[in-house]
């Protein structure tokens, strides 16, 4: 018998329907979780396509290693965004291309149809463009790309500007599609161009799935035909009851990851239906994962980690009882209290601060709540990995 | 022995940016990962033996010369030439003069050491001819350069079944022999001092040459180095590979301060004279344990320093470093020791210990004078080991294995 089978809630993202995440445990179905989304977002299927779901269906979204889709799906949380690129994939409708040479539905997508365009540079200092742009604040602008044959590690600029504020950015193509992000604090120009010391010269690529986004991480695909598209804001809460939480002692373990350049608190928490009684695993604004108890409104304890990167998925555990605290984080014990009181009504698991505030968006693998204290020994396992091959496939390494 | 972090040893893990150490106490596995730059891409040979290349940011294990592979680390270098593989290019000049015949070039006539076909066959002739004005050759001239070494190097095979005498002259255009055989060959000719850079590959009448050759010639690279770097391939213009940087494993948790060992099982990619760091720090170069590659011939040097004052230093002579070595180095207070393939070369009974430990970098631990070189393995253990344990852990298994890792010659 594994430890995770003594979980009193156990969340490994596999089962779901209209509303709702199922948890492995309990199995009478009070740890499952409420969800809600109005209206269709995207996700990478387990086929390792780009695909739409449907209003309130929660989204399972598969891992890709070197292009290639690899081990086991996580519940996918985003805030709301807008798609400010009215022609995501009919891009000519958007840009300038009358210095460059299109071929419309030219190659399959990372959508899985052939809806991706190549764009050939016929002559030296070239680009598609869009001018008279006018997005302030703090943008994030995506995009998928890809060379074929000679073009494969030839690169090509990005150019983002803001009046006077311009960033160049250089990118190499490579033989699968690959996502470019980059942010600007505004922006008034976007162009694709083969100039400043670029080497793709009179050469091709392939584009598809264009997206600007207010926002300082880039989200989700958000497809556009025309006008401007908004994917609503995620919530997913509610899992347990006060039969399912100990307010004694218990251990609340997450393996998460979400997005750099957080602009705000993002918090799963076990707690009595308000922000005064709190067992909280998260990441703060600065991008730091922390831990905190709060009893009664009186913090307990707290650990910010300078732990990184946070994008990529991190096994953090805290471990509850009088006088006896603990929080790991991927197998190492990285801070202790013996001096802490303990909230009492736990009654609610919400990827949340306990009233809806500070929602976690990010990537979910696992949740698991014990209702009693664990040794170092157990709590060392459950934030560890159980071989090389587990781990760096969890981290989304290839291995050699 | 309680070994809390390693890296290597045929185990490894790569993605854009980082490559996996790992900390696997008790069978928990928990990542010590680097973090890993390199602003461009890079070639390497992969573990089919074939040259590969790998995009930006991403580690490199190479296994040119294992076949449990090395990470490879190399400071950045530009190929001039412009065309490494395409010698049907105006940039290749064709010559004959004498009984020489123009050399003949068929594009994409062979399998190349890339593994597809795009290796371009040519054939050389003098036609009998044994004068010095009797040449049949292939050049790109680069002209008059600033002062420096620079390094020419080629890949050729024999598209027949008999091997062929040729020259591929060194940058300053001084004519070596090389025998070129049935299988691909990666040829190096470096030089000092170089003025006028050119390269050239011919046959000729008094130096000793074949008479005539039928080779496949590829990945043709003249570089500003005082040795051969990963084949930059080039298709129309120069291409630098950016250089790589790795640091940041593991964390305050792994690292003891009172007391440990570190090991490194390294070989450096050229005797070049610089210093190359590989140091267990604070963040900074004022509490670590270093080990470094310095200018003297096959020199490697140890430091500890804590509170930024020196408690430990010593150097050596490798028996060669571009050669793997094992290297330990203990801490301890007033118990320091070094150990190079399995002997205590040198210990210091008076001294502290850094405090702060809290990173594993390829560098002096400020992030300047970065490590270029290839690691089979490095180790981290957090207490004090016993010379005994020393000793094993930098001594080889059998006489097979130091042989070859020494790259000696058995009688």
């Amino acid at each position: 018998m594994s430890l995770a089978d003594q979980a009193s809630l156990l969340l490994i993202p596999s089962g779901y329907k209209s509303q709702k995440v199922y948890s492995i445990f309990p199995t009478d179905g009070d740890g499952d979780f409420d969800f809600s989304r109005s209206g269709s977002a995207t996700r990478i299927a387990k086929n390792g396509l780009i695909t739409t779901v449907d209003s309130n269906i929660p989204r399972l979204e598969y891992p890709m290693i070197d292009g290639v889709q690899k081990g086991c799906p996580s519940l996918i949380l985003e805030p709301q965004r807008t798609n400010s690129l009215t022609y995501s994939e009919d891009f000519e409708n958007y840009f300038n291309i009358s210095e460059i040479t299109l071929n419309p539905n030219y190659a399959v997508s990372p959508d899985g149809t052939i809806n991706a365009n190549k764009v050939t540079f016929p002559f030296a200092s070239r680009s598609m463009y869009k001018n008279s742009l006018s997005l302030s604040g703090t943008h994030s602008i995506s995009f998928w790309y890809k060379g074929e044959g000679s073009n494969i590690g030839k690169t090509f600029n990005v150019r983002l500007a803001l009046g006077a504020t311009v960033q160049n950015i250089k990118v190499t193509l490579e033989s699968g599609w690959k996502r470019f992000e980059a942010q600007n604090n505004g922006l008034q120009v976007f162009e694709i161009t083969n100039r400043n010391n670029t080497t793709i010269g009179t050469g091709s690529l392939l584009l598809y799935g264009f997206q600007t986004e207010q926002g300082s991480y880039s989200t989700s695909y958000i497809p556009t035909n025309g006008t401007a598209v908004t994917r609503q804001a995620e919530t997913c809460n509610g899992a347990g009851d006060a039969a399912t939480f100990n307010d004694s002692e218990g251990v609340l373990m997450a393996e998460i990851s979400s997005f750099v350049g957080l602009d705000d608190f993002r918090l799963l928490t076990l707690n009595s239906g308000n922000i005064n009684n709190i067992i909280l695993l998260g990441i703060r604004d600065s991008g730091n994962l922390y831990c905190a108890i709060t009893d009664g409104g009186v913090n307990q304890f707290t650990h910010i980690s300078d732990y990184s990167p946070i994008n990529i998925p991190t096994k953090l555990l805290v471990k509850y009882k009088t006088n006896d605290i603990s929080f790991w984080i991927n197998g190492f014990k990285l801070a202790t209290d013996t001096s802490a009181t303990i909230p009492t009504g736990l009654n609610q698991l919400d990827f949340n601060y306990g009233n809806g505030a500070y929602p976690f968006y990010g990537n979910t693998k696992q949740v698991q709540y014990y209702n009693s204290a664990l040794t170092d020994s157990e709590l060392e396992q459950l934030t560890s990995w159980t071989s090389f091959t587990d781990m760096a496939e969890g981290q989304l390494y290839t291995i050699e | 022995m309680a070994q809390k972090l390693k890296f290597g040893n045929g185990t490894w893990a790569t993605k854009k940016g980082s490559t996996l150490a790992y900390n696997d106490e008790n069978n928990n596995y928990k990542p010590l990962p680097f973090s890993f730059t390199r602003d461009s891409i890079a070639t390497r040979v992969n573990k089919e033996g074939l040259i590969e290349v790998v995009g930006n940011n991403k580690p490199r294990i190479d296994y040119k010369d294992s076949a449990e592979g090395v990470f490879l680390l190399e400071k950045a270098s530009t190929n001039l030439l412009t065309h490494s593989s395409e010698l049907t290019n105006s940039s290749w000049v064709k010559t004959n003069t004498g009984t020489g015949s123009a050399p003949s070039i068929t594009s994409n006539y062979s399998i190349s050491p890339d593994g597809t076909q795009n290796a371009d066959r040519v054939i050389f002739n003098l036609n009998g001819g044994t004068a010095n004005g009797d040449i049949s050759q292939v050049s790109v001239t680069i002209g008059s350069v600033s002062s420096a070494s620079y390094t020419n190097s080629v890949y050729i095979k024999s598209n027949t079944a008999n091997n062929y005498d040729l020259v591929v002259t060194d940058p300053s255009g001084g004519h070596i022999i090389k025998n070129i055989s049935t299988e691909w060959q990666r040829f190096d000719n470096p030089r000092e001092n170089v003025t006028n850079a050119s390269f050239r590959i011919r046959l000729r009448g008094d130096e000793g040459t074949s008479d005539y050759a039928d080779v496949s010639i590829w990945g043709a690279q003249l570089e500003q180095q005082s040795f051969v770097t990963s084949l930059i391939n080039t298709s129309g213009s120069t291409v630098q590979r950016a250089a790589d940087t790795a640091n940041g494993a593991g964390n305050s948790e792994v690292f003891n301060d009172s007391e440990g060992v570190l090991f490194a099982d390294i070989a450096a990619n050229a005797n070049d004279s610089s210093e190359r760091f590989l140091s267990l720090s604070n963040g900074s170069s004022t509490n670590r344990i270093s080990m470094w590659y310095y200018s003297a011939t096959n020199g490697l040097a140890v430091a500890i320093y804590s509170g930024n004052v020196v408690q430990f230093f010593t150097t050596t002579v490798l028996p060669k470093d571009t050669l793997y070595n094992k290297i330990s180095v203990k801490y301890k207070q007033n118990d320091f020791a070094l150990w190079i393939n399995g002997f205590e070369l040198a210990t210091d009974t008076s001294g502290i210990t850094p405090i702060g430990l809290s990173e594993l970098s390829f560098d002096r631990g400020d992030g300047a004078l970065d490590f270029y070189g290839k690691t089979k393995q490095l180790g981290y253990y957090d207490t004090a080991l016993t010379d005994e344990e020393l000793e094993y852990m930098t001594s080889y298994r059998s006489l097979n294995e130091l042989v070859t890792e020494l790259n000696l010659n058995t009688l």
